[in-house]
């Protein structure tokens, strides 16, 4: 059993990086067991409902990492801003490691798997707004407003996936300083 | 007579003027003749065009007559190839680049069959170039669009969202932004989409940030709000796809616009709509 569930997260692992590469219509579950060195039969055994299976898992996957990694930060930093830039600094360095390869897998997914599978959207936007969610927790126990802590955690995430977006095409990291250089801003936004 | 002049439209006869017919095979004929020669594809390919270096009419200056039928043609042929992109933006909002293929473009757009390869050489990456050629000028456009309508840019970047948010809302939540679908499919693989999409996202924030300039706000706080705002309404319309709804477009457009207005110069018309929207 412990085997299992290893090829399963090795495969969800790989799943992983090549939706976040290439997104959703453009990987095949024949690249994902070979990515995740197993074999072919394991596919539909650990996946039954094939691509759409693996790709709600990597969602779930990718959100839950999202949530702890605001948490982690939270712990580490005092005060908003310093919050927030973290974050920031986390995901631009995620991005610079795979080389502009790898940016985030729910947005390979979502940017044209919603028009496909229902599910795997829900999944998403779930995961998305338990992301916004995390942030906000993590503004507000900083000591901000909760109403702003929730506008501003609604842009930053949009703002950390469009840096992301355009990171890739551009492939410099200039996206993320630049919208480190708006987080006062839109931390003292709401109080106008 | 009565044959040769049936078979004039189909196998492309040029009737001379002394009333003698000469056959011109049509580039499908030649195909046929130069394949049953018993070369292979690649080869009956060079014979063609080779050959149709040769064909009389090539050479020959149109009548007056052939000359219409040519403009006609073209006119003809560019509205073709106009809806066939207009196609392709739609169907690449909404399915990506992968996942639309070029039979959906023709089928969306009326367009033949035959006529994918007539239009675009270059097959579906030429395709895209355009798609992401037509999105680029159509998102300048919205942009000075919206600056006009606007009493100052904070106003700007609200209709901008509203605009975006208005598209998203009316096509059901399915079609976003064309460039990012292929960006984030073809990234790393395509170089030429690549450039394309870069060049998306450059000129956009250019037209943004130029209206900020001439509200007169700093140079470089300009071109950095120009390019969050640009990165962050693509975020937002990628939100607004998953959660089925305006709202991240809506948080993102009063959010970037207060942040616009708190850079404007004081003295101009700070906006009410600023603190209004907080």
């Amino acid at each position: 059993v412990a085997r299992q569930s290893n090829t399963q997260a090795r495969m969800v692992e790989a799943g992983e990086q090549l939706l976040s590469e290439r997104g959703y219509g453009n990987v095949t579950m024949i690249e994902v067991v070979d990515k995740a060195g197993a074999p072919r039969g394991s596919i539909y055994y650990h996946f039954p409902g094939g691509k759409e299976d693996l790709a709600t898992k990597v969602v779930a996957k990718v959100g839950e990492e999202a949530v702890q990694l605001v948490d982690w930060v939270a712990t580490k930093t005092e005060g908003p801003e310093a919050f927030l830039h973290l974050l920031i600094e986390r995901h631009r360095k995620r991005l610079e490691r795979s080389d502009f390869a790898q940016g985030c897998a729910m947005m390979g997914i979502m940017v044209n798997a919603s028009t496909q599978s229902e599910p795997l959207r829900a999944a998403a936007a779930d995961a998305f707004s338990s992301w916004i969610n995390a942030v906000a927790q993590g503004l507000t126990s900083k000591g901000v407003q909760p109403g702003v802590a929730r506008r501003a955690a609604a842009t930053f995430v949009a703002g950390v996936e469009g840096a992301i977006l355009v990171s890739r095409t551009t492939r410099s990291v200039a996206p993320f300083s630049l919208l480190a250089g708006v987080v006062p801003g839109l931390l003292t936004s709401g109080d106008t | 007579v009565q044959r040769s002049r049936s078979r004039d439209e189909y196998t492309n006869t040029a009737v001379q003027p002394s009333g003698q017919s000469r056959r011109i095979p049509t580039p499908r004929r030649r195909f046929f003749i130069l394949s049953m020669v018993g070369v292979n594809r690649t080869r009956t390919l060079l014979l063609m065009r080779w050959s149709s270096r040769l064909s009389p009419r090539m050479s020959a200056a149109p009548t007056p007559q052939q000359q219409g039928i040519v403009t006609d043609m073209a006119a003809r042929r560019t509205d073709t190839r106009d809806r066939m992109i207009r196609s392709a933006v739609r169907l690449f909002q909404r399915h990506g680049y992968v996942g639309t293929t070029m039979l959906q473009v023709v089928e969306d757009s009326g367009a033949s069959r035959g006529s994918i390869y007539f239009h675009f050489r270059g097959g579906k990456e030429e395709l895209a170039r355009e798609v992401l050629d037509r999105s680029r000028r159509d998102v300048v456009k919205l942009a000075h669009r919206c600056a006009e309508r606007a009493t100052d840019p904070s106003e700007t970047v609200l209709r901008l969202a509203d605009v975006l948010a208005d598209g998203m809302r009316n096509s059901g939540f399915v079609e976003g932004c064309a460039a990012a679908t292929m960006a984030l499919e073809m990234t790393p693989a395509c170089e030429v989409l690549r450039a394309a999409c870069d060049g998306y996202f450059v000129e956009w924030q250019r037209a943004l940030s130029l209206h900020f300039l001439d509200a007169g706000m700093p140079r470089t706080r300009a071109q950095v709000l120009a390019s969050v705002a640009v990165s962050t309404l693509e975020g937002a319309l990628i939100l607004a796809r998953t959660s089925l709804s305006t709202t991240p477009l809506d948080v993102a457009g009063t959010e970037l616009s207060a942040l616009v207005s708190a850079s404007l110069p004081l003295g101009r018309d700070r906006s009410p709509k600023g603190s209004e929207a907080a």
